[in-house]
C-alpha cells in the first residue's frame, strides 16, 4: 500500500468547509506555470488537482521517443495537445514504419498547433513525403509552427513540397535542419505569414551540399515580410553580402541567432547589428564577433531594448566590450559569456546595471588569456582577492538572479557569505561546480 | 463634490468603500460597468468579494495606480515578482485563493497574473505530501486510483530523461 494513504484518518483530515476552493479554470492557470516534472507530482496531490495537472501535462509534449506507453494513452488524451515535440528513433521497439506511427499520432491531435519532429537513425528518403501527407491531412489547417529535424536529404518532388506548405495555411514558424530546399521562393511563397525561420545545422552536416547561402538569405528578406526572428546555426558560407542585402529588405529583426557562423567577419558583424536597430535578443556564440558589435548593441539608443545576449566562445570579445553591455543595458536578462579567452575579471570593477538579470554565465573566465603579443600562445592568468571581492559585490547585487554559472572559478562558497541573502530568493543555482 | 471621480463599492458583508474612478478603472468589470451604464450614483454591489478582500485589491490598485505597464499584457512566465508585490503576496493560503477569485470575479489581469504566479511557487519543487501539507489538502485517492495515476503518468512516457 502506498505510504501516503496511510496517513488518511477522517477526522483529522476532513475538508474545511469555509475554505475556498478555486475552480477547474483558474487551477488551469496556475499551473500553467509549472513545469512538467512539477505537474508529474501535482497529479498525485488529490482527486480535484488531478485533471488540471493532466490537462497541463498533455497540452506541451517536449521531446518525447515516441513509446507505446503514449501510444496507447493518445486516443484518451490526444485532443489536449497544443504542442509536440516528437523523437522518432529507428532503434525503437516500436513495430511500424516512420511514417505509419506519425500519422498514427497525428490522427489523435486534433488540435495540434506546433510540431516538432525529430528523426534519428532513418536512411534518407524513407520519411519524408508520405509523412508529409499525414501531416497535411490531420493537422495542416491548425499548425502554426513547425520544425523538422534530421532529414538529411532534401524534397524529391517541388510540386509536392509546394502542396504541402500551402496546406500549412497557418504557419508563422518554421524551422529544419536538413539540406535548403532547391527552389525556397517556391515555398516562402506559400508561406506569406512567417514571422521565423530557422535553419539549424551542425559542422559535420553544414559542410555538405544543400547549405543556406547569400542568395536564400536575400529571398528570405524579400519575401518574408513579417519575418522577427531568424537563426542560422554552423553556416560558414552566409557573409557581409547575404546579409546587407537581408538587411536592406528586412531591417525589423527583433531575435537573431547565428551560432557558429564563421563565415562572418566581425566587421561584417557589426554592420549588420547596426542595419538592425530592434534587436531584443542576440545570439552570436561562437562568432567572429568582437567589442564593436557590443558596442553597437550597449550604444545609449538601443541599450536599455537588449534583452538576452549570448556570446559563448567568441575569440575577439574582450573585457571591454562586454563592461559596456552590463553598464549600460539595463534590461538585460540573460547573459552568457562563457568561454569568451578575452574576457577577464576586471569586468567585476565596473557597477552593473542591469540589476534584473535572471541568468548569468561566466563558465571559464578565469581561462588563459591570449598574450597580447599577437602570437597564438596563451598567457595564464592569477586571481586576485580584490577581483573575488569586486565579483562578490557585483553579483550580490544582483537580487532576481535564477542562475549562476560560474565554473571553476575557485572559493564560488563565499557568494553565499559575502554576497547577500540573494541566494534564498535563487530558484535554481544549477550548473555551480 | 463630483460625482464622477469616485465611486462606491459594497462588499458582501455590505461594508461601503469610496474609491477614486481611476482606481475602479483597474478593473474591468467595473471599468466596462461604468462606462456602458454611466454612473448612477449608487454603490455598485460586490456580492463575491469579503470586506477585508476588497481592502486589499483596493490596496494592490493604488499601489499600481500610476503603472503605465499595468495593462500591457505579460504572459512571459519567467518574469520575475517585484519586491513590493512580493510582500504583498505574503498572506496566509486561504486570503491568497480568496485573492484570486476576487481578481478573476473583477477582472484585474496583473492581479490574477501575480497571486497565480505566487501559487504556482508554493508548488514547484516540492513533494506531493508537502503540497498537501502547504495547502491543507486531503489525499482523497484509493490506492487502487494511486496505482491509476502512477500508471498514466508513467515514468516511460513523460519524465524527462
Amino acid at each position: 500500500m502506498p505510504a501516503t494513504s496511510q496517513t488518511r484518518t477522517p477526522q483529522a483530515r476532513r475538508p474545511s468547509r469555509g475554505r475556498p476552493q478555486l475552480p477547474t479554470e483558474i487551477l488551469d492557470i496556475i499551473f500553467a506555470h509549472l513545469t512538467r516534472r512539477d505537474l508529474l507530482t501535482v497529479s498525485k496531490v488529490c482527486k480535484t488537482w488531478r485533471p488540471s495537472a493532466c490537462h497541463q501535462l498533455w497540452k506541451n509534449i517536449d521531446a518525447l521517443p515516441l513509446n507505446s506507453d503514449f501510444l496507447q494513452l493518445l486516443p484518451t488524451h490526444g485532443h489536449l495537445t497544443h504542442r509536440l515535440d516528437l523523437i522518432l528513433h529507428a532503434q525503437s521497439k516500436l513495430e511500424g514504419k516512420p511514417n505509419d506511427l506519425l500519422a498514427q499520432v497525428l490522427q489523435d491531435t486534433p488540435r495540434l498547433q506546433h510540431l516538432c519532429i525529430h528523426l534519428l537513425g532513418y536512411e534518407s528518403g524513407e520519411f519524408l513525403q508520405p509523412s508529409f501527407a499525414a501531416i497535411r491531412t490531420y493537422v495542416g489547417g491548425s499548425l502554426t509552427s513547425l520544425g523538422l529535424k534530421g532529414m538529411t536529404y532534401a524534397m524529391e518532388s517541388e510540386a509536392a513540397a509546394r502542396e504541402f506548405f500551402l496546406s500549412l495555411s497557418r504557419l508563422t514558424r518554421f524551422e529544419m535542419d536538413g539540406p535548403v530546399f532547391e527552389d525556397l521562393s517556391l515555398i516562402l511563397d506559400s508561406l506569406p505569414l512567417l514571422t521565423a525561420v530557422a535553419f539549424k545545422g551542425d559542422r559535420v552536416r553544414s559542410r555538405r551540399s544543400g547549405v543556406l547561402t547569400n542568395s536564400n538569405l536575400q529571398l528570405i528578406g524579400t519575401k518574408l515580410p513579417l519575418l522577427r526572428e531568424l537563426t542560422v546555426h554552423f553556416n560558414e558560407t552566409i557573409n557581409i553580402e547575404g546579409l546587407e542585402n537581408f538587411s536592406a529588405t528586412c531591417p525589423r529583426l527583433t531575435r537573431v541567432d547565428l551560432r557558429g557562423c564563421q563565415g562572418m567577419l566581425a566587421y561584417d558583424l557589426t554592420i549588420f547589428l547596426s542595419a538592425q536597430p530592434h534587436l531584443t535578443h542576440v545570439s552570436l556564440a561562437d562568432t567572429n564577433l568582437n567589442d564593436a558589435g557590443l558596442l553597437i548593441l550597449a550604444s545609449p539608443a538601443r541599450a536599455a531594448q537588449l534583452m538576452v545576449l549570448n556570446i559563448r566562445k567568441c575569440r575577439n570579445v574582450q573585457t571591454r566590450g562586454v563592461s559596456q553591455v552590463v553598464v549600460a543595458c539595463t534590461n538585460l536578462q540573460e547573459l552568457n559569456v562563457s568561454n569568451c579567452p578575452g574576457v577577464w575579471m576586471d569586468v567585476f570593477s565596473f557597477a552593473w546595471s542591469c540589476l534584473g538579470l535572471l541568468r548569468l554565465n561566466l563558465g571559464g573566465i578565469q581561462g588563459p588569456m591570449p598574450s597580447q603579443d599577437g602570437s597564438d600562445t596563451y598567457v595564464k592568468r592569477v586571481i586576485r582577492e580584490e577581483d573575488l571581492v569586486n565579483m562578490y559585490t557585483q553579483l550580490g547585487r544582483l537580487h532576481h538572479l535564477e542562475e549562476l554559472t560560474l565554473s571553476p572559478l575557485p572559493f564560488y562558497l563565499r557568494l553565499f557569505e559575502l554576497g547577500r541573502a540573494s541566494v534564498e530568493s535563487m530558484t535554481r543555482l544549477e550548473h555551480i561546480s | 463634490m463630483s460625482a464622477h471621480s469616485q465611486i462606491l463599492l459594497t462588499s458582501s458583508e455590505g461594508t461601503e468603500f469610496l474609491i477614486d474612478r481611476d482606481i475602479a478603472d483597474k478593473s474591468m468589470l467595473l471599468k466596462c460597468m461604468l462606462e456602458d451604464i454611466g454612473e448612477i450614483g449608487q454603490a455598485v454591489p460586490l456580492p463575491n468579494v469579503s470586506g477585508p478582500i476588497l481592502t486589499k485589491v483596493i490596496e494592490y490598485c493604488t499601489h499600481h495606480r500610476d503603472d503605465p505597464n499595468f495593462l500591457s499584457a505579460n504572459d512571459d512566465v519567467t518574469a520575475d515578482i517585484d519586491e513590493w508585490d512580493l510582500e504583498y503576496c505574503k498572506v496566509d493560503q486561504g486570503t491568497l485563493y480568496e485573492l484570486i477569485l476576487a481578481a478573476n470575479y473583477l477582472d484585474i489581469k496583473p492581479l490574477m497574473d501575480l497571486t497565480c504566479k505566487t501559487v504556482a511557487n508554493m508548488i514547484k519543487a516540492k513533494s506531493p505530501e508537502e503540497i498537501r501539507k502547504t495547502f491543507n489538502i486531503t489525499n482523497d485517492f484509493t490506492p487502487e486510483e494511486e496505482d491509476q495515476v502512477r500508471r498514466e503518468n508513467g515514468k516511460d512516457w513523460v519524465d524527462e530523461h
